[in-house]
């Protein structure tokens, strides 16, 4: 029961989230085909637009599985959204034939489904620890974009234990 | 205002047309998963072609903006600039996810799509930004 409850907020959440972030890419798109003056414009406008409709798309699904409880379906059903809508989601499964790879690579281009619910997975330790090494994973590739852009060149790895020389 | 208005009404009809498909590929694909494959590989392309004629031929309808009204259109630079921190962001995802091994090095290319939507999304908003035209009211710089 608690764990039902724990889910459909979960999905509710995510819901939330993807409204907002298909709010983003609509205007974003209309920005876009507002001032776009050639191919191109149009091109991505007609694009952001897809995924912005996805991002709608998914939520509304998630929401309908926070209020039913159907959450396993309607989870199913926003990844299948959220790999259509995406090109890097359906490069990933034509690559690999796996939806939860795919779903995950979706996740990569809009930020949708995967990356919020592996955060909201597990107990309050495990959450915490997933997030802190998801911002210690971005902090790293962070450092070492900025020394390459400072220092043009590949990355250098520190290694732990030894003197610096 | 008209021309703004005009494609707005063009962006609804076409997220309203995908949306109907997109809900009724989930239906058919949650019922029969085998057709997802099938489903998913022709809706894509489809779609995306579909979008881009029909806005294309839609701004040719209501023409390039005047040099008043691109004075006046101020696109939502908050939301050009969210969207490109979603897809800036979104890319990095990517990099993390592929260099823990969760997606294979294969899509590595695909990840100039996000890339460059970011960049796009940013320069459009950069460049709205040095459109956005003075208050009436504003005085101008006087030499001292």
């Amino acid at each position: 029961m608690a764990q039902n409850t724990t889910a459909r907020a979960t999905e509710a959440g995510e819901a939330a989230l993807n409204f907002t972030l298909g709010k983003i890419k609509f205007d974003a798109a209309l920005g876009m085909a507002a001032t776009a003056e050639t191919g191109v414009g149009a091109a991505a406008a007609a694009y952001t637009a897809i995924s912005a409709t996805g991002n709608f798309v998914s939520g509304t699904v998630q929401t309908i599985g926070a209020a039913t409880g159907q959450t396993k379906l309607t989870e199913a059903g926003a990844e299948v959204v959220a790999t259509t809508t995406s090109a890097l989601g359906m490069g990933t499964f034509l690559a690999t034939g796996n939806l939860n790879k795919a779903a995950t690579a979706a996740a990569v281009e809009g930020i949708v489904t995967s990356s919020p619910k592996d955060l909201a997975t597990g107990g309050t330790v495990a959450r915490a620890a997933k997030a802190i090494d998801l911002m210690q994973n971005i902090s790293s590739v962070w450092n070492s974009v900025k020394s390459y852009v400072v220092n043009p060149g590949p990355p250098t790895i520190p290694t732990p234990g030894l003197p610096p020389q | 205002m008209e021309r703004r208005k005009e494609i707005q009404r063009a962006m609804y009809a076409i997220m309203a047309v995908d949306a109907v498909l997109l809900f009724l590929l989930a239906a058919i694909s949650l019922r029969k998963p085998s057709s997802f494959m099938i489903l998913a590989t022709i809706y894509l392309p489809t779609v995306l072609i579909s979008n881009f004629l029909f806005l294309r031929r839609k701004l040719r309808v209501v023409g390039p903006p005047t040099a008043g009204e691109s004075a006046k259109a101020r696109p939502n630079r908050f939301s050009l600039y969210g969207c490109s921190a979603i897809f800036f962001t979104g890319t990095l995802y990517g990099l993390l996810m592929i260099s823990q091994g969760e997606l294979p090095r294969t899509i590595l290319p695909l990840l100039l799509l996000p890339l460059s939507l970011a960049v796009y999304c940013l320069r459009v908003a950069l460049q709205s930004a040095t459109r956005t035209p003075k208050p009436d009211n504003a005085e101008p710089n006087r030499p001292r």
